[in-house]
């Protein structure tokens, strides 16, 4: 009897045990979770540095190497590697404190050292005169101290008004990376203290990540695999969405919106990108040095209609460059309505000669690009400019513009920072595009912003730039602000695009289908 | 036969000289700094002028060119300015890739497209014909890229029998071979068909229809071997067509292969990979061509004398 009463706990343990193992295993396959989520974009991943490059890498990037903050979707900056920063009553010192128990992938602690050490690496890369891709917004800090293991100390030279935001895509290697490669481009895949890690990275293919095991954010990431895969045509792009060879495609055109929409098994997102269309004038040469001849520009043009009908509405005419969500944004800078009679009065007051200007436009970078400069080019003429529209290839376009090969240029401008200093600075103050304008109160203010940390008085600085630029129609004129789109399978959940025109995506999750 | 040999391999030296000056020169005038590009926008004039000199682009066109002569005797194809890494590695890396496409498509433009050319000279001016010449006349004429995605449409969204892009498993170059065989395909099976016709006109194929041999053997074994000499040189041809396609194809089908690299690279203006690629391209159908001289040697004995 007592042998049996054995043999039944004995049995009772087993299945006790059994029901222990397979319980999750049951859990997981009830839920039916997959292990990879494939991201398509048709964004190249050029190289394996991560502190020369552009938004998309940033985007992939920042799933294995993090920055000290991050940037949130509604503009506001949360801690992530750093817990939390002070600034002294001068602007001139932030003492950041640093998160504990973070970990690089190869299991080396992430301490202040490494930190101290990437935001060095900026500074440095000017003094040797091979600037990253964000050198420009280190370049008045004067040293960087480590206080403690987990406590390190940015001096300034003079106050950077968005330190914080220029650290939000900041990416931390570690120190030992930092010093191995100098200001050199870093060509081999490093330990990141991020949610994935970086298994490969093949040029015109994409990447793989997989989990890592030592994330600080416990149970994150939530599926095991990252794959990114590059395409060339958007039209073959949205074809493996719609054959589920991909779970997510961004960002996505709005003329496949209608064909992805009609797709039972697909979802089609949209939102509001920091993302500025304009034309650049060039202001130091005629007509355009005439303020009635940029007058009669911003007249001539329909920004309404090309929203409605070029973007199929989906955008929204604008007149100032803060777009809703940064600071600055000022609504009551309204799009100067279609005036033709006015555009043609004005144009005649300037004392335009009819010659005829260049107009230079970039391959398709925006929704309806070419479409967009036919219009404005139709527009013009309609109100008596002689413009003459020529389409450049990538590298010609650039070429034109930083040589001031052009009378207006078509472009638009992504805020990756969720700032508008960068712009300013690009744009207005350095001219890097010759757009040939000066407006003293204009540059002595953006520079005044530039060193602005109070977020009350930078946005009233940034109104009056704003307002200064709006009443002169310079450098830029703005046209319109369009719609990102993105498109998932419906087994994916919890996928957003950021309006950096950006995405994180630990948090997703996708479900077998 | 060592002598013509040698000749042949001085020639293509200097094809490849003069393709090498050819590109070199003609990437310098196109606009834009692959040092500007390279940099941030926000970079100085003098971090700009300080990366041209890193790259050597401050020095004269001569000096820049003799360095990169320099090099290939080195064999050194530099570093790329876009990837940062050996040129070498890159092409190795992504050529593969196309060749296996290539080689496939040119495979399915011999298979079906001698048979059809056969079929349509044997059936002149019935339905078979119509229908080969068709086929063939579609072939040469639709573009490359709607031919693709067409292709996509129908076997991949519709009839799920193939993926839509990309690279792994034999059903990924099936619609990507077939797209940039079409060409071919096409070029191949008129040539046939009008070199056929030409030869079932002969003597010697009435002699051998005399003799009593079987209308199969007649076409195969007198009417074609005389067909193998144009076809070899069409074969020769279509090497450069076919790398060509590649890049469109490639584009359509997200294959990452040499063709998808140069386009990113000519946009960045990455002078030396360019540069090795255009070369490597100019050597792959410079040998393919020098084999095809020498089959002509092989299949046709009257050269030898």
């Amino acid at each position: 009897m007592r042998q049996m009463f054995k043999l039944h706990g004995v049995f009772f343990l087993l299945v006790l045990i059994g029901c222990l193992l397979y319980g999750p295993v049951t859990r997981a396959a009830e839920k039916g979770m997959a292990d990879e989520l494939i991201i398509g974009a048709t964004t190249g991943l050029r190289t394996l540095e991560v502190h020369w490059m552009g938004a998309q890498e940033i985007a992939l990037n920042w799933h294995v190497y993090e920055p000290l903050v991050w940037l949130d979707s509604d503009g506001s900056i949360k801690p992530l590697l750093a817990e939390s920063w002070t600034v002294s009553n001068d602007g001139l010192e932030w003492l950041f404190k640093l998160r504990p128990g973070v970990k690089f992938s190869d299991g080396t602690d992430f301490d202040a050292e490494d930190a101290a050490a990437n935001i060095q690496r900026q500074v440095d890369s000017i003094v040797k005169k091979e600037p990253t891709s964000f050198a420009f917004m280190y370049a008045d800090v004067a040293k960087v101290e480590v206080v403690n293991k987990l406590t390190f100390k940015v001096v300034c030279k003079e106050r950077i008004g968005p330190l914080l935001n220029y650290l939000s895509i900041l990416l931390m290697i570690p120190k030992e990376a930092v010093e191995k490669w100098g200001p050199k481009r870093i060509t081999e895949i490093l330990p990141g203290t991020g949610p994935y890690i970086k298994k490969s990275q093949v040029p015109n293919m994409g990447a793989e990540l997989v989990a890592n095991p030592k994330y600080w954010q416990k149970g994150l990431p939530a599926v095991s695999r990252l794959t990114y895969r590059e395409f060339v045509e958007e039209a073959t792009m949205v074809n493996a969405l719609r054959r589920g060879e991909v779970d997510v495609i961004q960002p996505v055109n709005h003329e496949f919106h209608p064909l992805l929409k009609a797709d039972k098994n697909i979802t089609v997102e949209s939102f509001l990108p920091y993302e500025m269309i304009f034309v650049a004038l060039k202001c130091d040469k005629a007509p355009f040095n005439n303020l009635k001849a940029r007058q009669a520009f911003n007249y001539a043009v329909d920004r309404k209609l090309i929203v409605d009908t070029l973007l199929k509405g989906q955008g929204r005419p604008v007149g100032a460059f803060i777009q809703e969500g940064m600071p600055g944004y000022a609504p009551q800078l309204k799009a100067p309505a279609r005036d033709l009679a006015k555009a043609r009065q004005l144009l005649k007051e300037s004392g335009y000669d009819g010659r005829k200007l260049k107009f230079i436009g970039p391959p398709g970078w925006y929704t309806a690009t070419r479409e967009s400069c036919e219009a404005i080019t139709a527009m013009m003429q309609e109100a008596g400019f002689n413009v003459e529209l020529t389409f450049l290839e990538g590298g010609a376009f650039t070429n034109a513009r930083l040589t001031g090969a052009f009378d207006l240029h078509f472009l638009g401008s992504r805020a990756i920072t969720g700032e508008p200093q960068r712009y300013l600075d690009e744009r207005v103050v350095t001219d890097l595009y010759k757009s040939g304008w000066v407006h003293k109160e204009c540059f002595d203010l953006i520079k005044e912003a530039g060193r602005t940390i109070d977020p009350k008085a930078k946005e009233k600085l940034y109104f009056r730039i704003q307002e200064i630029m709006y009443n002169e129609v310079a450098p830029q004129a703005f046209l319109h602000q369009a719609n990102g789109f993105y498109a998932y399978r419906n087994n994916v959940k919890n996928f957003k695009m950021l309006p950096t025109f950006t995405f994180y995506a630990p948090g997703v999750v996708k479900y077998k289908e | 036969m060592t002598l013509y040999i040698l000749k042949r391999l001085g020639q293509a030296l200097v094809a490849m000289f003069v393709v090498a000056l050819a590109v070199f020169l003609l990437i310098r005038w196109a606009p834009g700094d692959p040092a500007r590009l390279m940099l941030p926008e926000t970079a100085s004039k003098e971090e700009v002028e300080a990366l041209r000199v890193r790259l050597g682009l401050d020095r004269p066109l001569p000096v820049q060119f003799g360095w990169f002569l320099k090099d290939l005797v080195n064999l050194d194809l530099g570093t790329s300015f876009f990837y940062n890494r050996p040129v070498a590695e890159i092409i190795g890396l992504h050529f593969p890739r196309t060749a296996l496409l290539g080689g496939v498509s040119l495979v399915l433009s011999l298979v079906i497209g001698i048979p059809l050319g056969i079929i349509a000279a044997v059936k002149e001016g019935r339905l078979a014909d119509f229908v080969a010449m068709g086929f063939a006349v579609i072939g040469q004429s639709v573009p490359i890229f709607w031919l693709g995605f067409m292709l996509v449409l129908v076997f991949s969204i519709k009839f799920h029998w193939f993926p839509t892009s990309g690279t792994g498993t034999w059903q990924h170059l099936v619609l990507p071979a077939t797209t940039l065989s079409a060409f071919t395909m096409a070029l191949i099976s008129r040539l046939v068909r009008s070199g056929m016709l030409d030869i079932l006109g002969e003597d010697y194929i009435r002699t051998a229809r005399a003799k009593g041999l079987s209308e199969a053997l007649v076409i195969l074994r007198h009417g074609f071997r005389n067909l193998m000499i144009p076809v070899v040189t069409v074969v020769g041809m279509s090497v450069g067509v076919l790398l060509a396609g590649s890049v469109v194809t490639e584009a359509v089908f997200a294959w990452p292969g040499v063709g998808l690299m140069i386009m990113t690279a000519v946009s960045a203006r990455d002078y030396p990979l360019i540069q090795a690629f255009t070369l490597f391209v100019a050597f792959v159908v410079i040998c393919v061509n020098l084999i095809v001289d020498l089959l002509y040697v092989y299949l046709d004995p009257r050269i030898r004398l």
